[in-house]
């Protein structure tokens, strides 16, 4: 993980996602025509190494997906064979969260994850999250515009400050 | 494969649209495939028509034309060859044996043939069979009649049954010999050649059948009865043709010039091979022209996938852009969708094919009722297959531009929301 | 390359004049041929046309094109003589190549006819001109066989008449060495003419007037027994396109 990112190739880079990083967007996360296991799933068809760490706990891919699904509250029969858009925002989002830590990736990057989501399943989303990543060892990152939410994460970085570049000195 | 898998649930997703462009890829390949089995089936039943034969004598004038009519029993000559001419023709030392033919008549749209017992004897086809007798005899009265499988099937003639024959080759009323009728007394085996769709009589017959039609018409009051013509002379005076068998096939272009340069009367003698290969120069360019249509056809069903791939890209940006986020590489992009592409291209042929088989089984016994070609059902023959791989190929091309674009579009897009 | 149909008989017959012509009158600067043909040697020769006429020269020089085409195809050129034992004989089981010729007999001699006739003093329009005509036509016409082919291995080139066939293949063809069935010019004669019979697996796909190498054996069979006629017949093994 000590890799300068910005010397790799761009092929490499494709790798290095694959295999490092799971990603969660704001809206619109999961592909249409799969199903919500299938969604979940993914990473492992791109990357041999996340695909082996999901192996490595004792089951199949399929039930790895289903464990992580059942973390995330989601883990109802009747959920998984219906067709992903048809499940509500909160719960695309925490299939999303399934997959973004299928096989056991070292950093998740979110993207407004909540943005979308009412006020109470807000807080209840992010708690999930953090149990899943503490329990994987993986370093969440979150971007938001919610300040509500700042006082739950070990440290906040205000992108302003890390913009610096080309604007001048910004303020902290 | 992940990317096949995904690509095949795409379709599906997609699968209104992906089956128009499966349809239209399918009709376009029974078309290509058709027309290339039917320009080799008509081919081979053509080139099986006739075997064993070294030269086919006629009145001066085209080759092709004489073995239309003469063998295939299409169009009419235009002038006779009299009875002398084939009997000093016969009586060539290098000729083994002949058949006369006389032609002129028909039975509800079946045409009839005079000829002799020879006809029975010498006639080969489709390499070397012989014709065969399925039930009676060949003639031996004078107004016996040999159906061909086909007249006795489509008009449901057993032995013992009379039958009318009509002058030429329109079956009205007024043209028909009324009052000679005759007797079926064989029918032949099924041939897969002009031979079954023919009713063969003896060529006397075909003489008392006219003899009271001197000047092309009946002439009225001068009628001769079935049972006075038998008494009469009927030696015939002159015959439409005649088949010829070599004692050695060396002497083939000697015999030829003979009759080619026959001084008594003017006559065309052909080797039936030149002349069906002067057939096929004509008929080569229409099959050519066909060919290339059909080809055409193939392209604008592509073009429709092309047209359905391209436009789906649009809506799929973010399905890319997702596809990007969970590790999947360019290149990965491009490989869906040229699955995609080969996945249409493959179930159009396969759905192209079964519609094509579908239809052949349809029509098989139609075309061999009406045209007398056979089309075999059978598997797919190494050119057909070759053009089925064109098809692939082809393909495999249009669909490679969709998927530039959407590796182009992926790349420039990133993980970025485009929806 | 093949000439014509309408230039080869009136060549070839021309050329046997004008070996006549060329031993008699001793032309000087001739590539000139004895009237008397070596053994072994080959039917025609050349001259340099000194009958007189543009056109016998022209159609000379083409001739002579024609033969040294030929000859370049030629091998060892078997004995036509079958009085005397074939020399240089090749190895059983190798096969010959032969050209046209090779299938006249050397003691076919029109030339001894040519020697009744003063051919030098012949116009065209003398009877006897027209009678020497009519006796080389009736010499051609008999076309006699080189007994001494039979059952030899051989390869010949030439163009495809088909006899037998079905859909996709020629099991039997007749072999000419030129073609186009034009009404104004006589057949091959029958010394000119080969039955090819392929092997059963090897037919020829192809078409009519295909240029065609068939290798197989050379027979010569009887065929019609009153006149002592033959014919050539090839029992082919392989039939091959023409480079």
């Amino acid at each position: 993980m000590d890799q300068a990112l910005e010397r790799l190739g761009s092929v490499q880079r494709d790798h290095f996602r694959a295999d490092h990083i799971g990603y969660i967007f704001q809206m619109f996360n999961l592909i249409p025509y799969l199903s919500v296991v299938d969604n979940v799933v993914l990473p492992c068809r791109f990357s041999a190494r996340r695909r082996a760490k999901a192996l490595a706990r004792g089951n199949d891919l399929i039930t790895e997906a289903r464990r992580l699904l059942y973390h995330l509250d989601m883990d109802h029969p009747a959920l998984h064979q219906r067709a992903v858009t048809t499940l509500s925002v909160g719960q695309q989002q925490r299939v999303a969260a399934a997959r973004a830590l299928m096989g056991s990736p070292e950093l998740l990057i979110a993207d407004e994850p909540t943005s979308s989501l009412d006020a109470d399943r807000r807080e209840s989303f992010i708690r999930l999250l953090f149990d899943e990543c503490r329990e994987v060892g993986a370093t969440l990152i979150f971007v938001s515009h919610d300040a509500s939410l700042e006082h739950l994460f070990d440290r906040t970085v205000d992108l302003a400050a890390i913009n610096g570049s080309g604007q001048g000195a910004a303020e902290p | 494969m992940a990317i096949l898998s995904l690509a095949w649930l795409s379709l599906r997703n997609r699968r209104f649209t992906a089956a128009l462009t499966v349809i239209s890829i399918a009709l376009s390949v029974t078309l290509l495939i058709g027309v290339e089995r039917l320009r080799t089936e008509a081919r081979a039943s053509f080139a099986n028509t006739i075997s064993g034969t070294d030269l086919i004598v006629g009145a001066r004038g085209g080759a092709v034309q004489l073995l239309l009519y003469s063998v295939f029993r299409i169009g009419n000559a235009t002038n006779n060859i009299s009875w002398q001419s084939y009997r000093d023709i016969a009586a060539h030392p290098k000729v083994a044996w002949t058949i006369p033919l006389s032609l002129g008549d028909s039975h509800r749209g079946f045409r009839v043939l005079g000829t002799t017992g020879d006809y029975f004897r010498h006639y080969r086809y489709a390499r070397d069979r012989g014709l065969e007798l399925a039930q009676g005899k060949p003639f031996e009265d004078l107004y016996d009649a040999v159906l061909g499988a086909e007249v006795a099937e489509t008009l449901g003639y057993s032995l013992g049954d009379q039958i009318i024959v009509a002058h030429g080759t329109g079956d009205v009323g007024f043209a028909r010999h009324e009052d000679k009728p005759f007797r079926v007394v064989g029918i032949l085996a099924r041939t897969g050649t002009p031979v079954d769709r023919t009713v063969h009589v003896s060529l006397e017959a075909i003489e008392a059948i006219h003899v009271d039609w001197r000047s092309g018409a009946p002439i009225p009051g001068l009628s001769v009865s079935a049972e006075q013509a038998r008494q009469m002379d009927l030696t015939p005076k002159a015959i439409t043709a005649a088949l010829v068998g070599l004692k050695s096939r060396i002497a083939t272009f000697q015999v030829q010039r003979f009759i080619n340069d026959y001084p008594e009367e003017p006559l065309s003698a052909i080797l039936p091979g030149v002349a069906l290969s002067e057939l096929w120069g004509l008929v080569g360019v229409a099959e050519n022209a066909l060919l290339l249509v059909s080809a055409f056809v193939v392209v604008v069903g592509l073009f429709g996938m092309l047209t359905a791939l391209l436009t789906s890209l649009e809506e799929r940006r973010r399905e890319m852009a997702i596809l990007r986020s969970v590790g999947a590489r360019p290149a990965h992009v491009f490989a869906l969708i040229m699955g995609e592409a080969g996945f249409l291209t493959l179930l159009g042929i396969a759905l192209g094919l079964g519609i094509l088989y579908l239809l052949l089984l349809i029509s098989q016994p139609l075309i061999q009722t009406r045209y007398g070609i056979f089309i075999s059902l059978g598997g797919l023959s190494g050119y057909e297959l070759i053009l089925l791989g064109a098809v692939v190929l082809a393909g495999f091309l249009v669909g490679s531009v969709p998927a530039y674009r959407a590796y182009r579009l992926s790349l420039a897009d990133g993980l970025s929301i485009r929806i | 390359m093949a000439l014509s149909p309408s230039r080869v008989l009136p060549l070839f017959l021309l050329a046997m004049l004008l070996t006549g012509c060329g031993d008699e009158a001793g032309s000087p600067g001739s590539a000139s041929a004895s009237a008397a043909l070596p053994d072994g040697a080959e039917t025609l020769r050349l001259q340099e046309g000194n009958a007189g006429e543009l056109t016998a020269e022209e159609l000379a020089a083409e001739l002579s094109e024609r033969k040294a085409d030929l000859k370049a195809e030629r091998t060892a050129p078997q004995a036509r003589n079958p009085s005397e034992p074939p020399d240089a004989e090749p190895a059983a089981g190798s096969i010959t190549e032969l050209d046209w010729d090779a299938l006249i007999p050397a003691e076919w001699r029109p030339d001894k006819i040519m020697e009744e006739y003063n051919v030098d003093e012949l116009a065209d329009d003398d009877p006897r001109a027209q009678e020497l005509w009519d006796k080389l036509q009736a010499l051609w016409k008999q076309a006699p066989v080189v007994e001494a082919l039979n059952g030899k291995r051989v390869r010949l080139p030439g163009f495809v008449v088909p006899v037998d066939w079905d859909a996709e293949k020629i099991g039997e063809f007749l072999l000419v060495p030129y073609y186009g069935a034009c009404i104004h010019v006589p057949p091959p004669p029958v010394n000119q003419t080969v039955h090819v019979i392929a092997a059963k697996g090897r037919e020829y796909s192809g078409d009519l007037f295909d240029t065609v190498w068939v290798t197989g054996t050379l027979k010569v069979e009887r065929y019609s027994g009153e006149m002592a006629e033959a014919g050539y017949r090839l029992e082919a093994t392989a039939v091959e396109p023409y480079e």
